[in-house]
This record gives structure tokens, sequence and C-alpha cells, in this order.
């Protein structure tokens, strides 16, 4: 098992605010950790932080032991770390297929002078994105017609089409119903199984962490709260007075005795 | 229909409309008229090239005119100073053309909106304020004094591109009117190759979400620089074909009115589509011919119509037609998720 | 040097005046008016009629400028900014739109009354001195009610209950709509403002100069570069830009030549933007849309 992100001592100061604040942990290679907090707990800012949007103020993130503290965004997505974004972000003025056939052409490695023309790798890459994210069908549609559920697939297709190594999801399911959060779960799983990835989520909605998530994260106030397996989470004191209170706790539970039982999502 | 795929069917479209323009040459058409309609190609050839960096790239360039002018500027300078034929001077006008929005495109590498638009604006009246202001001597004759850029009377006798020679007596303006054509094509087929290109999906990219490009492997800067650069070659030679087909060359191009002109055949025919500076173009041409009568409102007129269509129709002529089009193709079976 | 700081004084007063109309609008609605310059003359021609033509004291005139130009600032929000206001594109949109708006109104003043060039008709006799050298009357006012226009809309924005609807609407429109604000509102009352205080500067810029249909293209694009240097959206800024810019310019116009005032103000906002994109004072990104 080989460590695929390697976060230490990251810390983001706003001023006299640190929004990240001296935070260490480590992402194994084919797992998927989730990332859960309160509201301002700064799990946007440490994405923004790690995939280059934004400068660190201090420690280090290491890449499948490359150092990408100090790296630009599409350095950083060349490298094979690619992630979503919580405000939907795709090619609005451009349809499915472009979209996906424009993320593969320059999120793969680095051209120095790009062609006239997409290359053949490019519409594999894009092809082989559409099925496994299930939007084959809607290739010619423009982005801007689709629906919430399908655009979020476009966003997540687009980021599986630059060949990542490590996919970090920002909120994916936010805002979707049950059906739609299923439908996610199951293409993420199947991104998993059929690539090999390495996933990175953060997200509100408990059901869909504790389903996918081998291990958790939990941030509060820009620091780490727990660490450590999604059942530890729902025992852990801390994570239940400052993050899940009662109910959450209840749901929680519920959530993952439907999954010892066995359910199906 | 036209061709398997979008781009091809842009591509005969393109070969379709400059072979028309070309018969009409042949229809005999009365010099003035040619005259004319070299202008305005030579107008819609500049707005092919504004239209890639203000409508796909999506990048608040306003100043675009000053690419036109060094351009222009370089042939007339090239000629009266060296003998030199606009012919020759061509390649040197893109070349001008390109260092000045290479360095438009440095100066506003780092910023956004409506800093853009003041750099780039500044830039372009700073370069007319500095000719317009040039009263010194440069060269003496007899009778008068010619500054060095010609000042606000601009550059005049500085040669042309000698179709009288070349194609005969009374054939001037049939040259000119078909080199106009030439650059106008030239400057399609760069808009069109670009639009489908992995260039032209980078340049949409930029203009329809930065943060979303950056993290998707599109480096932003090296883009912007890249699409600020080529939009100068080709307005750069534009100026150089105006100044050799005008002969005379001065700071007007520079001035609002020329601006204003530009930017609504770029809004009317629709900001950021293929076919919009060519649609724009006709409209403008045809609004502004039956104008001869009311020309102290024309400006005004091109103002009102720019407003309604942003405001009505912001997708233009362009954008329009499209739409249409798409209605009367037939219908993909596709399977609603 | 005394005649260099006077001169810039003025110069700085004026540019101040005529920036912080500009300065008003970039900070509350996020939007850059190009229509500015038609607002300068416009105050300036109403000026001119009021006085010369309807036979009204001087002192009117700057209240025609403020009324012409809150008057126009009224019509270009009701037929431009409301119509296109929260869709998208708004930034580059607005730009074009004001653009054209700006031509059409010196169009209008161009044809209707006239492209000839004459002057404001008032003017106050006398100068004193200072130091080595002197200064009129006339300009301690025209100083006087600039840095007076400044100062009141300063004041205005802190202390007032529509100063504290502009702030609201300009850090949080949305949060301002659910508490009952109404952002159509504001923004007709900033166009209105904004519009006053650029009429008035195009009387004040034109009190000893000429008048033309194009006099407030020149003041446009200087108050641009002020409020860009200043960072779009700040007053403050603005009003500091405005007097370091002027003695900026006076200096290199003593120095180098007049035709030098300008390419020296191009390079200073090329420097200042590539060390500060966002201006030296500037408010962080302001993203309408």
């Amino acid at each position: 098992m080989n460590v695929a992100l390697d976060v230490s001592n990251l810390t983001k100061r706003y001023g006299a605010m640190a929004a990240v604040n001296d935070l260490s942990f480590q992402v194994m290679t084919d797992e998927i950790l989730g990332i859960a907090g309160p509201n301002g707990a700064g799990k946007t800012t440490l994405f923004d932080v790690i995939s280059g949007l934004s400068l660190p103020s201090e420690g280090q993130i290491v890449l499948f032991g490359e150092d990408i503290t100090a790296r630009r965004a599409d350095e950083i997505c060349h490298l094979g770390l690619a992630r979503t974004f919580q405000l939907n972000a795709v090619f609005d003025s451009m349809t499915v297929e472009e979209n996906l056939l424009t993320t593969a052409y320059f999120g793969r490695s680095h051209r120095s002078f790009p062609g006239l023309r997409f290359d053949s790798q490019s519409r594999t890459d894009c092809d082989e994105t559409l099925e496994l994210v299930g939007l084959a069908d809607l290739r010619r549609r423009p982005a801007s017609e689709l629906t919430v559920l399908q655009r979020k697939l476009l966003m997540l297709a687009g980021a599986i089409a630059t060949s990542p190594r490590v996919l970090m999801l920002d909120e994916p399911v936010g805002g979707l119903t049950q059906d739609e959060i299923g439908h996610c779960a199951k293409v993420l799983r199947r991104v998993r199984q059929e690539r090999g990835m390495t996933i990175v989520l953060i997200e509100h909605v408990m059901s869909f962490v504790t389903e996918l998530a081998d291990r958790v994260l939990v941030l509060h106030h820009g620091a780490k709260l727990y660490e450590g397996s999604v059942d530890g989470m729902t025992r852990s004191e801390e994570v239940v007075s400052a993050y899940l209170g009662a109910s959450g706790l209840r749901a929680m539970k519920l959530a993952t005795e439907r999954q010892d039982h066995g359910a199906t999502a | 229909m036209l061709g398997k795929n979008p781009q091809e069917r842009d591509y005969r479209l393109l070969v379709l409309f400059l072979l028309g323009l070309g018969v009409i040459a042949a229809l005999g058409p009365s010099n003035y008229l040619l005259g004319q309609a070299a202008l305005y190609l030579i107008w819609a050839a500049v707005v092919t090239q504004w239209n890639l960096v203000l409508g796909v790239a999506g990048i608040m360039l306003i100043g675009h005119l000053a690419l036109f002018a060094a351009g222009g500027y370089t042939v007339a300078m090239l000629g009266l100073y060296f003998g030199l034929s606009p012919w020759l001077s061509l390649p040197l006008a893109a070349v001008a053309g390109f260092v000045v929005a290479f360095l438009m495109g440095l100066a506003t590498l780092r910023l956004r909106g409506a800093y853009t638009v003041v750099v780039t604006l500044a830039i372009a009246m700073a370069m007319y304020q500095l000719i317009v202001t040039d009263v010194e001597c440069f060269r003496k004759t007899a009778t008068a004094c010619y500054s060095l850029t010609g000042g606000a009377r601009g550059l005049t006798r500085f040669g042309d591109f000698g179709f009288t020679k070349l194609l005969g007596n009374g054939m001037a303006q049939t040259g000119n009117y078909l080199l106009a054509i030439v650059l106008l094509g030239l400057c399609m087929v760069v808009a069109i190759t670009v639009a489908h290109s992995p260039y032209g999906r980078a340049f949409q990219a930029l203009r329809d979400s930065e943060p979303a490009s950056q993290a998707r492997g599109i480096r932003v800067e090296k883009f912007q620089l890249i699409v600020f650069s080529a939009s100068g070659v080709l307005t750069g030679l534009a100026g150089a074909v105006y100044a050799g087909t005008q002969r005379t060359f001065g700071p007007q191009v520079l001035e609002f009115p020329t601006l204003l002109f530009l930017l609504s055949i770029m809004i009317v025919g629709g900001r950021g589509h293929v076919w919009g500076p060519i649609l724009g173009t006709i409209c403008l041409a045809l609004v502004k011919e039956s104008l001869t009568s009311f020309a102290q409102w024309q400006n005004s007129t091109y103002a009102v119509l720019l407003i309604v269509i942003l405001i009505l129709a912001p997708e233009g002529l362009a954008g329009g037609l499209s739409r249409l089009a798409a209605r009367f193709r037939p219908v993909h079976k596709e399977v609603s998720s | 040097m005394t005649d260099i700081l006077v001169t810039a004084l003025a110069l700085g007063a004026l540019y101040a005046s005529s920036a912080v109309a500009l300065a008003l609008i970039w900070g509350t609605i996020g939007m850059l008016n190009l229509a500015h310059g038609a607002f300068i003359t416009a105050g300036a021609y109403a000026s001119l009629m009021m006085v010369r033509d309807l036979g009204f004291p001087w002192w009117t005139g700057l209240l025609a400028g403020a009324a012409g130009g809150a008057v126009l600032g009224a019509l270009v929000h009701l037929l431009l900014v409301a119509r296109i206001f929260g869709r998208p594109n708004f930034e580059i949109n607005i730009i074009i739109v004001t653009m054209a708006a700006s031509t059409i109104i010196v169009d209008f003043i161009n044809n209707v009354i006239g492209p000839a060039t004459t002057r404001q008709p008032f003017s106050i006799e006398g100068r004193i001195s200072i130091g080595a050298t002197s200064i009129g009357w006339q300009t301690l006012a025209m100083i006087a009610i600039c840095l007076g226009m400044a100062l009141g809309l300063t004041l205005l924005l802190k202390h007032t209950s529509l100063g504290r609807g502009i702030n609201a609407v300009a850090q949080e429109p949305t949060a301002a709509r659910l508490n009952g604000l109404s952002v159509g509102r504001v923004v007709l009352r900033v166009m209105m403002i904004s519009g006053a205080v650029a009429g008035v500067s195009g009387v004040l810029i034109t009190h000893s100069t000429a008048v033309y249909p194009t006099v407030g293209q020149d003041p446009l694009l200087k108050s641009l570069i002020v409020c860009v240097i200043g960072g779009l959206g700040s007053i403050p800024g603005a009003i500091a830009a405005a007097f370091l810019l002027a003695l900026l310019e006076t200096v290199a116009q003593f120095e180098l030549g007049t035709k030098w005032g300008y390419p020296v103000l191009l390079i200073s906002v090329v420097a200042v933007l590539v060390l500060r994109p966002n201006g030296l004072f500037g408010a962080r990104e302001i993203t309408r849309n």
C-alpha cells in the first residue's frame, strides 16, 4: 500500500485567520477517504490549496512522491490529481463530448505546442469516460441544457477524462435526491473498480460518506478533529459534539446498520 | 448536407461565400462599389480576429484597433521613408501587429474584466495621442512640414498594390476588392480552424470558467498570450491591406466611431460565433449605406442597433440562424436520461 | 515648483471629483460606466444652457449640471442597467452598452445643440498670491467644490441610510435583498448620484476651457485610469490616485512636454497593475454574477 497523497503541517492563513491549521494526513493508494466537518471547517480551502488554486502559507504536499506544494493548478492536473468543484464547473458553451475532449486533451499531460486537431488518444479517453459515467447518449447535448444530476456527472467525467490517479470531489452529491445520490455512488464505485482510483471526497450527506469511504477525516476550524474508520467516527465524542449532534449520530448509525445488513444502494 | 462535420461544413460554406464574392466582381459593378465593398471586407476581417479574443476567449480587449494601426502605419511609413512596396511590407505589418498584441497581452496577463478594458483602451488611446500630437517637423519640403507619423492628417503617397499595372487600367479597385476577399478568406480559415481545434476549445474554456480550465490542465496565461498574439498577426495584416488599398492611413482608425462600428458588427453578428463577423458586416453595411441622408445620426443608429440586439437577442444574427438551422436538422434519436 | 503644485492641485481636484462618480458605480454594482464621459459632457452643456441661454446666475449652472447628470443616470439605469443586471455576461455587456449609450448622447448633443465649440459664460475675477505664484479665485472655488463633492459623497456613504443601503448592496446583494432592500431602487439612486457628481464635474472641468460635444472623452479616460490605479470601487483610493496622477502628469508635462502626459499615465497604469492587479487600494474581486 503506497501513500498517494501526503499532507504535512499544512496551514493556510487569510490575514490573522487560519482556514487550514497545521493539518497533516495521508491518503493511501486506491482508498476512498471521506472528509467531513461543519461549514467553515476549511474543507474547500484544503482542496484549493492541494489542487494548486491557492498557495499554502506553510506546510508540504506530496503526490506519489512528488512535491506539489508550490505548483500551479494545471501542472498538478498533469501530475495526476483532478478535482471537482462545489459550484458546478463545466464548460457551458460546449457539448458534453466537446467538454470531455477538451479536458482529456489538455489534462492528460503537458502540451508545449497543442495541435490543430484532437488526437486519437483524447477521443478514446473521451469515449471511455462517457461510457464509464453513463453519459454516452448525451454526447451531442450542449452542457447548458443538462439536468442538475447530468451536470454533476459531466463535471465528474471531465475530471476522470484527464486520466488522474487521485480524484478529489468537493460535495459531489449536494442537492441531489436520494435516488440520484445512489446513482452517483454506483458510478464512483465503478470508477474505482475499473480504473483503480484513489478518491478523496468532501461531503455533508453522511450516508454517501459512510457508504463509500474506507476512512474518514473530520475537520473543525481547519484542524484535524478525527482521522480513522467510519465506525470509529460515530464513537468519537469530539466528533459527535462538534459536528454530528445527537440526531446526526442517529442518522449515521442507521446508515451504517443498513450497510451492515447488506442493503445495496 | 454540406459536409460530414461542422468544421467541414464551415469550410465549404466559406468557399461558396468567397466564390460568390468573386463572381460579383465579374458582373462589373462600379469602381465606387468595389472600393466600398473592399473596405467592408477588411473590417469584417478585423472583426473575425477581435472576435477570437473578445468573443471566443472572453477577454475584455477593447483596444484591438491598436493592432490594426500598427500594421497600417508599418506599411505607410516603410513606403514613405524607404520606398518599400506594400506587398513587401505585408509580412512586416503582420509582425508589427503581433508585437503590439503580444505586449498588450503581457500587460494584461494577470488582469481581468474591467481592468483589461481600461489598460487595452489606454494603450490604444496612448497610441492615438502620440500620433495626433506629433507636430514636429520630421521632413521639410519647400512648402510644407511633415511630421514623422503624419499627425492628425495621417500619411499618404506611400504607394499602393499596383493593380493598375498588374491588371490593367481602371482595374485598381477590382484588384483591391479581390485582395480584400483573399484577406477575409485567410482570416476566416484561421477563425474556423481555431474554433474547432483544441486551441479554440481552450479559449472557450477560458471564457466559460477559468478555475475549471486551470484545474483541467489549461495554463491560462499561456493561452491568453496565444490568443492575443495570434489575433495581432492577421489584424496587422488587415491594417496593411487597408493602407495599401485606401492609399491613406491616419489616426481616425483609433477613434471612437470606428471602434463603435466594429463593435456593432461583432455584437449584431453574434459575439463568439464564427459567422458572426460576416453576418454583422453585411447587416451594418446595409444600415450604413441606407443612412447616407442621415449621416450625422449614423453612429447613434449603430449604437441603438447594438443595444437592441444585446438586450433582446444577445446571440446575434449567427446565434439566431444557428438555432433556426437546428430546428430543420433531422433530430438524433437520443435516449433521454 | 509651486507652479507645478498649484496646477497639480487643481488638476487633482478635477480628476478626483470625476473619478469618485465612476468609483461609486463600480463599487456598488460592479459596473464600469463608459457613459461617464457623456454624463460629464451633458453636465457642461446643461450648465451652458442654464446660464447662457436662460440667463440664470452662474452658480445655477452647477445645479443644472447636477440635474442633467442625474437625469441621464436615471435613464441609463432604467433603459440599460435594469435590463441586463443579473443576466450572464453582465460585466462585458454593460461596458459595451454604456459605450453605445455614450455615442447616442454625444450624437444628440452634436446634432441637436450644435457641434460648435463654446465657453462657459461665467468667470470669477481675481487672483491671490501663494509664494512665487498666484492662483485664481475661480480655480480655488473649483477646487473647493470638487473637494466638497468628494467629501460629501464619502459622508453620504457612511452616515445616511441611503449610504448604508448602498454599502449593503455593494457587499452582499443577496443578503440585502433578503433584508427587504430594493436593490433596483438603490442602483437607480447610485446611478443618479453618480450622474449628478459627474455632471457637476463636467461644469467644473470646462469652467475655463472650451465646451464641445466630445469634451467628456478625455476626462473619461483619465477617470478610468485614476479609478483603476486607485483600485476600482474604492472611493478614497480614487481620490488619492487622482491627486497622485495629477502630480505625475503635471511633472511629466512640465519636464518632458505636453504630449508626454498621456503616455506617462499609461505607463503608470500598466506598472501599478503589474505589481498590484487590483490597484493600489483595490477591493477584492467583485463578481456580480
